[in-house]
């Protein structure tokens, strides 16, 4: 296959990017995306130019490492798909592709096409986790838990943290996102102790990072890779009005 | 109180002003709606109702409600918007939707935008313009009652125009605005938010047909009597 690329290169956090066009022959249809841009890499490489810079790491669609906004879509043109998982079967022969990196302010470039998702870390640092002691586990169904919401709990959990629906959002919001990491706590007895305190943190820390508010769209349900559901807007908006409502600090 | 403050500031708790003033324009519109109709009754039935509703004591409450919860619905708007705007300040030099983008829901601040405009010109032209129900003023024959005013407005093609057009915009609006509102209150299930989805279509169609009944029917009408 033949390609022409377009990719973002980017000095620096400080430094101003652009687009620069990049043709590549030989490829594989049968390469993943990633295969083909350490091609282009390779070839950069004996060249002596820089080459592109791009998160990457298990290759299997479960990390989140991997943030390309492929063709004007985050992941690119596929449903729950991220971009080790796009082949380059689904590219016709000849076409040009645009790869820029994810474009928020609370995510910013670092180089190229890598973004510093520290601002993700930070929410989950506010209270997206359980403190409990570690130990032996404990016996199966000692909690009991019912189907529904170990299932809505599960499917919460599979959010990868990629920040595709920040990036496919108009306005850049965080709040699928954040909806996942409430709800997969909420949803289970584990998560009880922290809910009300977890929740205001949560969407406190998400506010101070700088992401837009969500419009009601859907744009970041229709591109998470892991096709988390906008319910899970909807139960975190339920549980921050609990919180807001039913909370005493101190 | 420091909470409450602290949440209306919250990205969630403005959502919830806007979805909660929202909805109580969308509840509005609806009796506006039952006024209007009121038109193709009787001229006499519509500008009773108009003598009501301008006349009456508690409607001075309901209108400086009204006002503040509409400054609180565009005040609010415009700052998520802006915040929105930040969010992103180097643009994709290609977006592609995934789908769930439409038309509506992307222009939400600029049709908000045309329907204040709108408003304004509303009131101006009608609440606040020159016609009067009572019956001392009758006698005089160049008085407009309500009715009289909005058959005579709706008679210039621009006139008709521009209204049948703000308020198919109004209906663009609210074709988002209806779900959308139902989302930030945390109602999204499997139950209902299919149902809540057809509402909100077919209440932004009847509304937008509804207001636009009157201009389309007052222009033709005249344009019969002059023929």
């Amino acid at each position: 296959m033949k390609l022409t690329l377009k990719i973002w290169r980017q000095k620096n956090a400080q430094a101003k990017g652009k687009l620069v066009t990049y043709q590549l022959d030989d490829i594989s249809p049968d390469m993943s995306f990633l295969e083909m841009l350490d091609v282009l890499n390779q070839k950069l490489i004996i060249e002596g130019d820089d080459p592109v810079a791009f998160d990457n790491d298990c290759r299997e669609g479960i990390c989140g490492m991997c943030s390309l906004y492929i063709g004007g879509r985050a992941h690119g043109h596929e449903t729950e798909t991220t971009v080790c998982q796009l082949h380059m079967r689904s590219f016709d022969d000849g076409q040009t592709v645009t790869i820029e990196p994810w474009r928020a302010k609370a995510l910013p470039v670092i180089k190229d096409l890598v973004v510093d998702r520290g601002a993700f870390d930070r929410i989950i640092q506010a209270g997206g986790f359980v403190s409990t002691k570690t130990g032996a586990p404990q016996d199966a169904n000692a909690l009991p838990i019912p189907k529904q919401d170990a299932d809505k709990a599960m499917d919460a959990a599979a959010c990868i943290g990629c920040g595709a629906c920040v990036a496919s959002c108009k306005n850049a919001s965080a709040m699928l996102f954040v909806s996942a990491k409430i709800s997969q706590l909420a949803l289970l007895p584990q998560g009880q102790p922290e809910r009300d305190k977890r929740a205001l943190a949560m969407v406190h820390q998400m506010d101070m990072e700088g992401f837009g508010n969500c419009t009601n769209e859907g744009e970041c349900e229709a591109e998470c890779p892991k096709a988390i559901k906008m319910t899970n807007i909807a139960r975190l908006f339920r549980e921050y009005y609990r919180a807001t409502f039913t909370y005493e600090e101190q | 109180m420091l909470w409450l403050w602290n949440f209306l500031r919250s990205s969630i708790g403005k959502k919830l002003l806007m979805a909660l003033t929202g909805l109580f324009f969308c509840s509005f519109l609806l009796v506006h709606l039952g006024g209007n109709m009121l038109m193709f009754v009787s001229a006499d039935a519509f500008n009773a109702y108009t003598s009501i509703m301008s006349g009456a004591q508690v409607n001075k409450v309901l209108e400086v409600l009204m006002v503040v919860l509409f400054l609180i619905h565009i005040y609010t708007s415009a700052t998520l918007t802006i915040e929105n705007r930040a969010a992103r300040p180097v643009k994709y030099a290609m977006d592609v939707s995934a789908g769930k983008r439409t038309f509506m829901s992307s222009n939400m601040f600029i049709t908000g935008s045309i329907i204040l405009i709108f408003v304004v010109f509303h009131l101006w032209g009608f609440k606040y313009g020159e016609w009067s129900n009572d019956p001392a003023a009758m006698s005089d024959p160049n008085n407009l009652t309500m009715f009289g005013l909005v058959a005579k407005s709706f008679s210039n093609v621009f006139y008709a125009l521009g209204y049948t057009v703000a308020v198919i915009v109004l209906g663009f609006h609210l074709n988002h605005a209806f779900q959308s509102a139902f989302q930030t209150l945390g109602l999204n299930h499997n139950k209902y938010t299919p149902l809540i989805q057809k509402l909100g279509t077919l209440y932004s169609i009847v509304i937008a047909l509804g207001f636009a009944l009157g201009p389309v029917y007052f222009y033709f009408s005249q344009l019969n009597a002059g023929a």
